[in-house]
């Protein structure tokens, strides 16, 4: 060490040594301030002269444009609560020059520095970008599971079969693919508990697509990818092995999948990356073949989206294969309701799928067997089982992958309405649906009678006819004189008409039947049954339309539709 | 506005530049003005409202300052007066806006004054800075250490400045008078500058923030799913995190005083090579225990006094190192800890540890303070113990998973390179080589390249947000 002046501390010295270093040598000097310089005036002004871009297709979501201060209705507000600068933040963010490049750098070092993912994306085995599972919400999948199980009691009370069909993400399909480190094991227990629920279960069918597809795959029997590379989906190839377990799981004789030599394999895209690989920020990996399976017939139907309103034909919409989402090309991406008919209106037996996106590039083969309805339930908010009944619905398929089950309890609401349409199906077998008094349905109404042998007979016999042919269990009690009632069928004793006759009368919310002279109570009672409630018998023969009115408008009878 | 932020890169930076060299070199005031603007507007861009508390700040010490300067000589009472004044509006300042809602939510425990008013203020950024900075004024200048600042501009800039508003290092008066004055900025020491800048941008946005992912990735662990090798990666990670943070953002500090011509005292010394408690404290955080030991330490009698004497002056200055951190019990409790540990180091373990081999001494050393960033990260003491248990196989699953070897296995690559960064290994060696080998000079030219776009790179895809529709 040659003469250095006294200094204080270590500090000093490091702070003089540093300056004696670049004093030495001042071309490198000026070198690195000029590079500095110019990297940071360079991107400032690129950042200015770039058009903002409005949408990124790489993140699928709009970017932050340039904030303006004069849209606030406070400025300065806006300035003063730090909103305008925090938009500026994101302006920046979003807006950066190069901005994939600077991605893919950072995708390439973390690969490069030996971490073997970048964002939760790992780098597995023949270019495969495998999402890491995130930590399962158990208690949404437990939710999920136990919505599932009680709306498939309701429906086999309906005599509608549900089956559930679970898919397994790309992480647990190819594990055999995954680094050798990298436990495979993960999402074992979300798996067991979906078999345990599905085994505790009398009216579920429960249909693992995980297993059939990862055997194939571990044996190398499938003659191309079953899962994409570069997305979380399976291929179409994958979707269609999946549509030939659910088939047969279906167990019907004059039910078989069609075979995959009957269809004319479509290349769409060649070049498709998908949202696994956008993450990933690893540019290198080459892009998907996104195939459509295409058969005889298949533009023979009309694909409705009912959010919208939109139809086409047959089940691809082309327009997104020119745009980064191709996948969304199957069936115009995610919308809450969509429906599949044959394009000459003739019907089939229907099928209702709830569904993720997985099961857009399956709806192709299904619709080859059913009419369709998809719904998408994290879109689709009305109630399922007010749907199936009104739709005739006569199957339930409920698909998805495992990530959704365990992360949102998407099927909570799957038994919103439940008992309305069980009810309104039941309702169904009984010939009269309902009778109206002045407007109200006599669902829960009281039969009344004054406390006479005869009278109780004759109470008896309206409680079981009318039980018989609505299904209502109508309560009955004793009316002591005098007693204010509302909503009641009375069996009168008094205000017989000066005829003599029956009479039947509506005032108020009450319906009162009157003792007659020749008939008594119970013959009063007996005409009545046999005049309005025996469907072709007595005085009146029922029109074919619904509803029959008769002692007014306030009476009505009403049959099922 | 972060120094690690794209818009203080491609917008303040180069503006602030541009308009401080274009304001010729004579006219030094000017550019005094200009370094006063717009660190004003660095510092109102996160907190806009809090400008005005800033510009309160200067104003009462630009005064307090004159007038302490005016009386010294002839009324030295009138003096001490005013710099009490000072002393007592700055910590009131420091004291309502920081400590306010801890005070009352402690008070509120006490029956009777449940019904104390919480105010639920956002903390003015830097105020615990540049409150202490303002305070080295005052009491500099009524110590003669250095001369009154009659400018108020010059006077702002110093308070403002924003290469350390918001995070250091704590500069001392006396230590920028005379730069405020006089400075020779000029391109060796804006290259140094654009050196040591970039130095600490990686050691923020390449280790920092990696080493950041890791641990909260294992501090989300539910407390019953833990292993004992994650506990461990974790809290590692956090020590990494915690070091090149705070170094990372001193460096950057450093290097863009240098761009304009100050020079700041380094802030972090390698304090992960200490090899005793006392050591690792003159390395961790220099300017804070600087000023601590200078304008709390000293004026109490700092150890030229009795032993009893010497503790209280020690208890004194840990409980308000700890409380300076934040307000919550957990870093006082952070700071009491390094006083009983550096109690018992001065008066029994020093003779022992120094015959000890120097790897019991890193070992020793290393252990206590992983166990201090457990006082310090947990706010919930104890969350702290829970997760310290785990370290030990108390409530964990397993001793290690197969996940815990993936992590370890693909991280090692990584915390290498974190080791290698706490020590004073890589600066050595560039110096040394740097001097005298032309290709070291283009490497170290190249690699400072390298590191700018790395970290921008890391920087952008923080904000890269992929939008999966599967998930919604």
């Amino acid at each position: 060490m040659n003469k250095r002046p006294e200094k204080n501390t270590d500090q000093e010295i490091l702070l003089d040594l540093q300056i004696r270093c670049a004093a030495k040598t001042p071309a490198v000097e000026k070198l690195t301030v000029f590079t500095f310089l110019l990297l940071i005036f360079v991107l400032a002004i690129l950042f200015f002269i770039l058009p903002d871009k409005a949408f990124s297709e790489q993140e699928n979501r709009a970017l932050q444009q340039a904030p303006k201060i004069s849209y606030s209705e406070k400025p300065l507000g806006r300035l003063l609560d730090g909103s305008y600068t925090a938009d500026i933040a994101k302006y920046y963010a979003d807006q950066f020059p190069a901005r994939d490049l600077f991605i893919g750098v950072k995708g390439f070092t973390e690969i490069a520095l030996g971490k073997k993912e970048n964002n939760s994306v790992l780098l597995a085995k023949d270019g495969y970008l495998i999402t890491r599972p995130s930590d399962p919400d158990y208690e949404a999948l437990e939710e999920n599971l136990a919505s599932v199980a009680d709306f498939a009691d309701l429906m086999k009370r309906m005599d509608i079969p549900v089956t559930l069909a679970v898919i397994g993400r790309t992480y647990e399909a190819m594990s055999s693919y995954l680094p050798d480190s990298f436990p495979k094991d993960l999402t074992n227990r979300s798996w067991d508990y979906v078999q345990s629920v599905a085994d505790g279960s009398q009216s579920l069918h429960y249909v693992n697509l995980l297993e059939p597809l990862k055997s194939m795959i571990d044996n190398g029997q499938a003659p191309r990818p079953i899962y994409y590379r570069t997305a979380h989906h399976w291929t179409t190839l994958g979707a269609y092995y999946a549509y030939a377990e659910i088939i047969n799981s279906f167990g019907q004789k004059n039910l078989q999948p069609v075979p995959l030599s009957k269809f004319t394999i479509e290349n769409a895209s060649t070049s498709f990356y998908g949202t696994t690989w956008s993450k990933a920020g690893m540019k290198w990996i080459k892009p998907d073949v996104m195939e459509y399976f295409r058969y005889e017939g298949d533009n023979d139907y009309i694909t409705t989206i009912e959010d919208t309103g939109q139809s086409f034909t047959g089940f691809y919409d082309r327009s997104y294969l020119s745009k980064k989402d191709k996948y969304s090309s199957f069936l115009s991406g995610n919308n809450g309701r969509t429906d599949i008919l044959r394009a000459d209106g003739q019907k089939r037996e229907k099928l209702l799928v709830m569904k993720d996106s997985f099961a857009h590039s399956m709806i192709p083969f299904l619709a080859m067997h059913y009419d369709l309805v998809v719904l998408d339930l994290r879109y689709y908010s009305e109630s399922v089982p007010k749907l199936v009944l009104k739709e005739g619905i006569s199957r339930v398929l409920i698909i998805g992958n495992m990530e959704n089950l365990c992360q949102t309890p998407v099927y909570g609401n799957l038994y919103y309405g439940a008992e309305q349409a069980l009810d309104a199906y039941n309702r169904s077998f009984y010939p009269i649906r309902d009778i109206r008094v002045n407007g109200n349905s006599i669902e829960n109404y009281t039969i009344a009678y004054p406390d006479i042998p005869e009278y109780e007979k004759a109470a008896s016999l309206l409680h079981d006819a009318i039980l018989e042919k609505t299904g209502f269990d109508l309560n009955t009690m004793i009316l002591k004189e005098y007693d204010d009632i509302d909503r009641a069928i009375v069996l009168s004793d008094t205000g017989l008409s000066a005829e003599g006759l029956v009479k039947f009368s509506v005032d108020g919310n009450n319906l009162t039947i009157c003792s007659t002279a020749q008939e008594g109570i119970i013959g009063a009672v007996e005409t009545f049954i046999d005049t309005y409630l025996k469907e072709g018998t007595g005085a009146f023969n029922f029109p074919a339309d619904y509803v029959y009115t008769d002692l007014s408008g306030e009476f009505a009878i009403i049959m099922p539709e | 506005m972060v120094f690690s932020s794209l818009e203080f890169l491609f917008l303040f930076l180069p503006i602030t530049l541009l308009l401080y060299y274009a304001v010729p070199k004579k006219y030094l005031k000017w550019r005094n003005v200009v370094l006063l603007i717009t660190s004003l507007i660095f510092y109102g861009w996160g907190e806009p409202i809090y400008v005005f508390l800033m510009i309160a700040t200067i104003t009462v010490d630009y005064i307090c300052g004159y007038y302490i300067d005016k009386y010294l000589d002839t009324n030295p009472g009138k003096a001490k007066r005013v710099l009490i004044t000072a002393v007592v509006i700055n910590l009131s300042i420091l004291g309502f806006f920081k400590y306010y809602d801890f005070l009352v939510s402690n008070l509120r425990r006490i029956p009777g004054l449940e019904g104390l008013p919480l105010l639920n203020l956002s903390l003015p950024i830097g105020i615990s800075f540049y409150t202490f900075q303002a305070l080295s004024y005052v009491i500099d200048v009524y110590r003669r250490d250095a001369k009154v600042q009659k400018n108020i501009a010059t006077f702002g800039a110093y308070v403002t400045l924003f290469p350390q508003l918001i995070a250091g290092p704590i500069v001392r008066y006396k230590d920028v008078d005379k730069m405020l004055r006089k400075r020779d900025e000029n391109i060796p020491l804006f290259a140094s500058g654009v050196r040591t800048f970039l130095a600490g941008f990686a050691k923020k946005i390449l280790l920092a923030n990696v080493a950041g992912e890791i641990w909260n990735a294992q501090a989300a662990i539910p407390l019953d799913q833990r292993t004992v090798a994650g506990a461990w990666l974790g809290l590692i990670c956090y020590a990494f995190q915690i070091y090149f943070d705070f170094s990372g953002y001193s460096d950057m500090a450093i290097g863009l005083g240098k761009m304009i011509g100050f020079k700041f005292l380094e802030n972090f010394n390698y304090p992960y090579i200490a090899r005793s408690i006392t050591d690792f404290w003159r390395r961790w955080h220099m300017s804070l225990s600087t000023w601590f030991r200078e304008y709390v330490y000293f004026p109490l009698g700092g150890s030229r006094c009795s032993t009893i004497v010497n503790i209280r002056n020690l208890l004194v200055v840990w409980f308000l190192t700890g409380l300076w951190h934040g307000a919550s019990w957990n870093y006082v409790l952070w700071g009491l800890y390094y006083f009983v540990l550096l109690v018992i180091e001065k008066q029994l373990l020093q003779k022992f540890l120094s015959k000890l081999p120097a790897f019991f001494q890193h070992f020793y050393t290393l252990f206590f303070i992983l166990f201090g960033w457990l006082l310090f990260v947990f706010e919930d003491l104890s969350a702290g113990m829970k997760y310290l248990g785990n370290m030990f196989g108390v409530g964990t699953v397993a001793s290690f998973t197969q996940i815990d070897i993936y992590n370890i296995v693909r991280l090692l690559p990584f915390i290498a390179v974190c080791v290698i960064a706490s020590t004073p290994l890589p600066k050595r060696l560039f110096y040394r080589l740097y001097e005298k080998y032309t290709w070291v000079r283009a490497l170290a030219y190249t690699a400072g390249v390298l590191v700018f776009v790395l970290g921008l790179s890391y920087l952008v895809d923080s904000f890269y947000n992929p939008f999966l529709y599967f998930r919604f």
